[in-house]
C-alpha cells in the first residue's frame, strides 16, 4: 500500500486537468522535468499553471509566466484554478462516512436530543432543511456540514418535499 | 465550517466536534471534552442547553437561532460574547439574533 500526501493527490489532479485541456502525456513530463531541473521539487502542486492551445504555461512565485514553447508570454485564459481541485481533496478526506451510512437518518440517545441526525453525524436533517428552505446551493450546504455527502443533500430535500405537503 | 472561520478570524481557536472525532460521541460527552479542553461549547441544542443548566459546568453558548443565522448572529455579537465569558470558570449564554444573556443555572 501507498500512502499519498496532499501534495501528491494535489498533483495527480493538475496532471488530470491538463490532460482535461487536451495536452499530452510527454508535454506535461517535459514541463515537470524542466521545473525539477531548475530545482524546484513538487512543481505541480506548488506552480500555478495554463494552457493556450496547445501550450502549457507556468507562473514562477515572482509572477513571470513562462510557456513551454514561448519565454515570457502573457496568459490571460484558462488559468487551472486549484481551488475546487483543493476541495476535492478535503471532501474526499474529511468524509470519511461509510457510504453505507450516506443518505441514511438515525436517533441516537442523548445526541442532538435523540432529533433525527444523519447517520454517523451529529447533523440534524432540520437544520439541513431550513438551509434547503432557504434556496441554499447545495454547494453551500456541504461547505457549512463537510460531514455530509450528495446523497445526504438528496435525502435532506426528499424530507423538505415530504415535510411541505 | 462558517463559525469556525469567524472565530478564527478574531484569533480565537475554534474546532467543530467532527474536528475533534465526535462525530458519534453523545451531547454529555460533548460537554465534558469541551470543559476538559477549557473550550466553550456551542451549539443549537435547547435541550443540551436546558441539561447544562441543570448541571452548570464550563462554558456553554446556545445559539438560539436558526443553524442558518448562526454566522450572522455570532459575528454581531463577537465582542459582547467575548466579554462575557472572559475570566470567569463557569458561564452559559444565551445568544439571539438580538441579546446575548447570561443565564443562571437551574438548580433542581
Amino acid at each position: 500500500m501507498r500512502l499519498y500526501s496532499f501534495s501528491d493527490v494535489l498533483s495527480l489532479l493538475v496532471v488530470r486537468e491538463l490532460l482535461n485541456q487536451k495536452l499530452t502525456t510527454p508535454q506535461i513530463n517535459r514541463v515537470i522535468k524542466f521545473l525539477q531541473d531548475e530545482g524546484h521539487e513538487r512543481p505541480l502542486s506548488t506552480f500555478k499553471f495554463a494552457v493556450l492551445g496547445n501550450e502549457i504555461f507556468f507562473q514562477y512565485p515572482d509572477g513571470l509566466w513562462q510557456g513551454s514553447k514561448r519565454a515570457s508570454q502573457i496568459v490571460i485564459h484558462q488559468v487551472l484554478d486549484l481551488r475546487p481541485l483543493r476541495e476535492e481533496i478535503y471532501q474526499s478526506i474529511e468524509n470519511p462516512r461509510s457510504a453505507d451510512a450516506q443518505g441514511k437518518l438515525e436517533r441516537r440517545r442523548k445526541v442532538q436530543g435523540s432529533k433525527r441526525v444523519f447517520e454517523d453525524t451529529r447533523v440534524p436533517v432540520d437544520a439541513v432543511i431550513r438551509y434547503i428552505n432557504n434556496g441554499t446551493p447545495e454547494s453551500t450546504i456541504l461547505k457549512v456540514f463537510p460531514s455530509l455527502s450528495k446523497a445526504d443533500i438528496r435525502l435532506a430535500k426528499a424530507e423538505a418535499k415530504l415535510a411541505a405537503v | 465550517m462558517g463559525l469556525v472561520r469567524i472565530f478564527a478570524k478574531a484569533h480565537h481557536q475554534c474546532w467543530s466536534i467532527r474536528d475533534a472525532g465526535l462525530t458519534r460521541a453523545g451531547d454529555d460527552e460533548v460537554a465534558v471534552y469541551a470543559d476538559d479542553k477549557g473550550a466553550v461549547l456551542i451549539s443549537h441544542d435547547q435541550e443540551l442547553f436546558d441539561r447544562r443548566r441543570e448541571r452548570d459546568f464550563g462554558h456553554h453558548i446556545y445559539l438560539k437561532c436558526l443553524e442558518y443565522d448562526a454566522r450572522k448572529v455570532v459575528r454581531v455579537h463577537l465582542d459582547e460574547i467575548v466579554r462575557l465569558l472572559d475570566g470567569t470558570q463557569t458561564r452559559i449564554l444565551k445568544v439571539t439574533t438580538s441579546s446575548v444573556t447570561v443565564v443562571p443555572p437551574r438548580r433542581l
